[in-house]
């Protein structure tokens, strides 16, 4: 016979480890994945400022505005940078 | 910068310039090609852009005109961004918490709520790039590829998104770096054919400030075996069901963002990698970790060494 004590302790680790499953993120199903990965991406009509012909090299910014003749708007971002992680 | 008309307007007039880093510094610049400031503005692009093209149209024509480049202007204070690894793999990453309904679905939220939740903004994601270098994304390819081998991803490529990638503003996370992040990645090839290599990948990382919050990696990667590259890294990052890390109180303060969910909806990190050319500037812009030196900042450097 299995002695009390040594049941409750069982059934706590049984209860814990059910808990520490609840916590866990829940998978995607494989005929969804697709679908999930699409609706989590930027979509049409979203920051549209990140399809503007963004320099990220100064010396460039600065060839085409000699080539073309414009004047550089240059967007300095704490963080990071405008072009990428906003 | 979301302004439709300010886009247009820059595209028209101006030859847009994303400096990449300035740790401090918010602003918008007008420069002439030899750096000369001709306007500024803190918080609004288009009070720089009309005092910009003001200036501008002060300065003589024969600095105006177009011309024939023959040498540049060297300027200091915006210097070049690191390049990003020689042959190796470009990942974009896009950052949009999901809701998942009674149903157990997955959807959009609404919008991303700031400032006390006195105002909200569109819940777009927030985008940033993984950079894998060649030597890490060769190992992902099999040599002598069966159905069902199962191997691991290299550690430093698996731990890199957990500590640098795994980050959402409207759910609390840090800015940059998990310091005491660990994941595991492994990957399974599922389909061999003349053309292709299909592997599943799968995997789990812990992230948060104690390291104990759980996420899941799932994913699809191919190999295009003729030129003996990944083709395809479509991998997703998800995070638990309720996954807000601050409590109500404190996701409301004011300088937080957070999700506006529907009624019995819980919040979940989701994060989607996709493999991108490289080939355009913007896909060249550094990983915010390395624009923001975690190895100074946090003794963490992007590449860990071996």
């Amino acid at each position: 016979m299995i002695p009390v004590r040594t049941l409750t302790a069982l059934t706590l680790c049984a209860l814990m480890q059910t808990n520490l499953r609840a916590q866990d993120p829940r998978p995607i199903p494989a005929d969804q994945f697709e679908k999930t990965h699409a609706i989590i991406k930027r979509q049409e009509g979203e920051w549209k400022w990140a399809e503007l012909p963004w320099a990220i090299n100064f010396a460039d910014a600065q060839r085409q505005s000699l080539a073309e003749g414009k004047p550089i708007f240059a967007v300095m971002c704490a963080q990071g940078c405008v072009a990428g992680y906003v | 910068m979301t302004d439709p008309r300010v886009i247009a307007a820059i595209q028209r007039d101006f030859i847009p310039y994303a400096h990449c880093g300035s740790p401090g510094l918010n602003n918008y610049r007008v420069l002439t090609a030899s750096g000369k400031m001709l306007a500024d503005h803190d918080r609004f692009p288009s009070e720089a852009m009309s005092a910009g093209l003001l200036e501008w149209s002060k300065l003589p024509e024969a600095e105006r005109k177009p011309r024939v480049v023959t040498g540049l202007t060297k300027v200091n204070d915006y210097p070049k961004p690191p390049d990003p690894p020689k042959n190796g793999l470009i990942l974009r990453s896009h950052v949009r918490g999901l809701q998942r309904d009674e149903d157990g679905d997955l959807t959009w939220t609404g919008q991303l709520a700031a400032g006390n939740g006195v105002y909200s903004l569109p819940a777009e994601p927030q985008l940033d790039h993984v950079w894998i270098t060649q030597a890490e994304w060769k190992s992902m390819v099999p040599y002598n590829p069966s159905l069902g081998f199962t191997f691991e991803a290299p550690k430093r490529v698996a731990e890199r998104i957990a500590m640098f990638h795994m980050l959402d503003k409207g759910l609390g996370c840090n800015n940059f770096v998990w310091e005491k992040a660990s994941a595991k990645m492994t990957l399974k090839v599922v389909e061999v054919t003349d053309v292709r290599i299909k592997m599943d990948l799968s995997g789990k990382g812990l992230i948060g400030k104690d390291g104990n919050y759980p996420v899941r990696y799932q994913g699809i990667v191919e190999v295009d075996r003729k030129k003996g590259e990944i083709s395809r890294f479509d991998v997703i990052a998800l995070g638990r069901d309720g996954g807000d890390m601050r409590s109500d109180d404190e996701k409301i303060a004011r300088s937080n963002f957070w999700y506006r969910i529907g009624p019995k909806c819980k919040v979940v990190m989701a994060i989607a990698f996709e493999k991108i050319a490289g080939d355009k500037p913007i896909d060249r812009v550094p990983p915010y970790a390395i624009m923001f030196d975690s190895a100074k900042t946090n003794n963490k450097p992007y590449f860990q060494p071996e």
